[in-house]
């Protein structure tokens, strides 16, 4: 493709394309436990994160979403990395996700797949959108859960 | 107006090429391509007049104003004050004690709100907005109301963008004290029928305030033509510089209203048992303002009298009609915003791509747009989308900018669909 930067190329290869088609296979569960929106009013991402949790373990999760493919790619990418997990092991997965995205740790094992979020780091305001999902779940835990919001109002 | 803009003027034609060279951004490159930059309803980018006034203020002119009897200071009081003069007459106030100078239109439409609005309104009565309004033309109203017990009503719109007028006069009653709505619209281009609705809300016996952010950039603006109350607007939208902004008010209005904020040039005598304000319009500035911000937004005003507003406004409908059609060459591109009254705004969505996808890949080929909900959610509601890309244009854009638009469309389809 002529005229367009080999970063933003990186960014849409298919690797990232295919998790953000992946979404559609993470509709909300049937049964929810918990549940939070995230919104991004940067760029309007918007996202509903829904959980069933059962014995300490999340045993299904999925999403109602509208947003841009890097947040897309990523909340398809948390389901399947927190399908089945314990809960009280969730902020740690949020905190190395983070870390990882950010560049710096490597990413841990079971984020093998995550490598093609990695073009993300040259965008920085770029890195909301891979982030909503985690910060939407972390909402979910929240005593008082609000709208996760990744940023402050930036005004026109 | 020099003899060659006057020739410029009759036939409503613009030397672009000479303009763009007054705009040095102009000439940079972001990721090696040209800048094309369409994010003008966001801010606007300034001419070397501007640039120069600031800078040959600081250079030569810089004090404090209304404070010293010394040869810098006078400098600066009167280069402050000939800004206050050039914005009277650009928008055709009756006199300079009418021009009060803000930080921008936000703080042009809070201090109308806190100040005529706490002094007049009472629990039961109603504040009239619209539903295209920028967040700074909702949440201000909104904070008062709340103080008051007064209650928000909202003009709704059409699926073109249009206000529904026979909406607008229902809601219109005696209880209605205070009607807010912008000019253009930011995200949709809309131009309203300002002065039938001021019309209409006086005939109800509210007093108006114009939102004019997006007008003054476009077209010309006289504030006694409209009769509206209040009009703001911002300079950083104008070619000048960001932090200068305007509230026109009616001076019989402006002399009943309580100070916003108190502090120095807002006083004539303080003591501690009494404090005597001072005159229109140093009533509404305390504090020192911001002298250079004035100075550029008086020799932004000059630029747009040299160039001409209706040959500006000409020409950007121009634009306006090439970028319509152009775009609706894309496929599954859906405008929002058709309203039959508009300026060079293209708000729009693209099947199967978000916005900020769309925003990313486009500014790697140079195009700067907007994506988001450009501060007016409750319009993203109503149109039900999350966001939406907007091109806004100026009068230096081209032709060419806008096929570079479709051309990085072009793109944005290729990678993300
Ligand atoms: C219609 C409208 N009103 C108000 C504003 C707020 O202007 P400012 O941020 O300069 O105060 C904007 C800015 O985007 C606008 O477009």
């Amino acid at each position: 493709m002529n005229g367009i930067a080999p970063g933003v190329k990186a960014l849409y290869r298919e690797a990232i394309k295919d998790y953000a088609a992946r979404l559609a296979d993470w509709p909300p569960p049937e049964v929810v436990t918990h549940r939070a929106e995230g919104f991004n009013p940067h760029c309007g991402d918007a996202l509903e994160t829904a959980l069933h949790c059962r014995e300490g373990r999340i045993a299904a999760l999925g999403f109602d979403s509208e947003s841009c493919v890097v947040c897309h790619a990523s909340a398809a990418l948390m389901a399947q990395v927190l399908q089945g997990i314990a809960v009280e092991t969730v902020p740690k997965a949020l905190e190395s996700f983070e870390n990882a995205l950010r560049g710096h740790i490597e990413w841990p094992e079971v984020f093998d797949e995550a490598s093609c979020l990695e073009p993300v780091r040259d965008f920085p305001s770029r890195i909301q959108c891979a982030l909503l999902p985690w910060h939407t779940l972390a909402m979910c835990f929240h005593p008082q859960p609000t709208t996760a919001c990744t940023e402050e109002e930036i005004p026109e | 107006m020099s003899q060659s803009s006057l020739a410029a003027h009759q036939t409503h034609t613009l030397d672009i090429a000479k303009i763009r060279a007054d705009f040095p951004i102009l000439q940079r490159t972001v990721h090696k391509k040209p800048l094309i930059y369409l994010d003008n309803a966001a801010s606007s980018q300034k001419p070397n007049q501007v640039i120069e006034a600031v800078a040959r203020y600081y250079r030569r002119h810089n004090a404090n104003v209304h404070r010293g009897l010394h040869t810098l200071s006078e400098e600066a009081t009167t280069a402050y004050e000939s800004a206050r003069e050039k914005v009277r007459a650009f928008i055709n106030a009756a006199e300079i004690a009418e021009v009060i100078f803000t930080k921008g239109t936000t703080e042009a439409i809070n201090l109308v709100a806190s100040s005529y609005g706490r002094a007049h309104l009472r629990a039961g009565d109603e504040v009239l907005i619209t539903y295209m309004e920028h967040h700074s033309n909702i949440v201000p109203w909104q904070m008062i109301c709340e103080q008051t017990g007064a209650v928000l009503r909202v003009c709704p719109i059409n699926e073109r963008g249009e206000l529904l007028m026979d909406e607008f006069e229902r809601l219109l009653n005696d209880k209605t004290r205070i009607v807010a709505f912008n000019h253009i619209s930011n995200s949709l281009g809309t131009v309203n029928p300002v002065k039938r609705m001021v019309q209409l809300a006086h005939a109800a016996g509210a007093v108006t305030l114009v939102d004019g952010a997006q007008a003054v950039p476009h077209q010309g603006v006289d504030v006694r033509d409209l009769d509206c109350d209040f009009y703001a607007f911002s300079g950083h939208k104008m070619f000048a510089p960001t932090g200068i902004g305007v509230l026109y008010g009616k001076r019989y209005l402006l002399e009943q209203m309580p100070p916003y904020q108190g502090g120095g040039d807002m006083i004539k005598s303080v003591s501690f048992e009494k404090t005597v304000y001072n005159e229109l319009p140093s009533k509404f500035e305390a504090g020192t303002p911001i002298i250079a911000g004035a100075v550029g937004l008086g020799a932004a005003i000059d630029y747009l009298n040299e160039v001409g507003l209706e040959a500006i406004s000409d020409y950007e409908y121009g634009l306006l009609t090439y970028g319509t059609e152009q775009l609706k060459t894309v496929p599954g591109l859906r405008m929002i915003g058709e309203a039959a009254e508009k300026t060079s705004v293209f708000s729009f969505v693209l099947d199967g791509a978000h916005p900020h996808d769309i925003g990313t890949i486009l500014s790697h080929t140079g195009v700067a747009v907007r994506t988001g909900h450009h501060c007016t959610e409750p319009l993203m509601k109503f149109f039900k989308v999350p966001a939406t890309v907007r091109a806004s244009l100026a009068f230096y854009n081209t032709r060419e900018e806008i096929d570079a638009l479709v051309v990085g469309l072009g793109k944005v389809r290729e990678m993300l669909l």
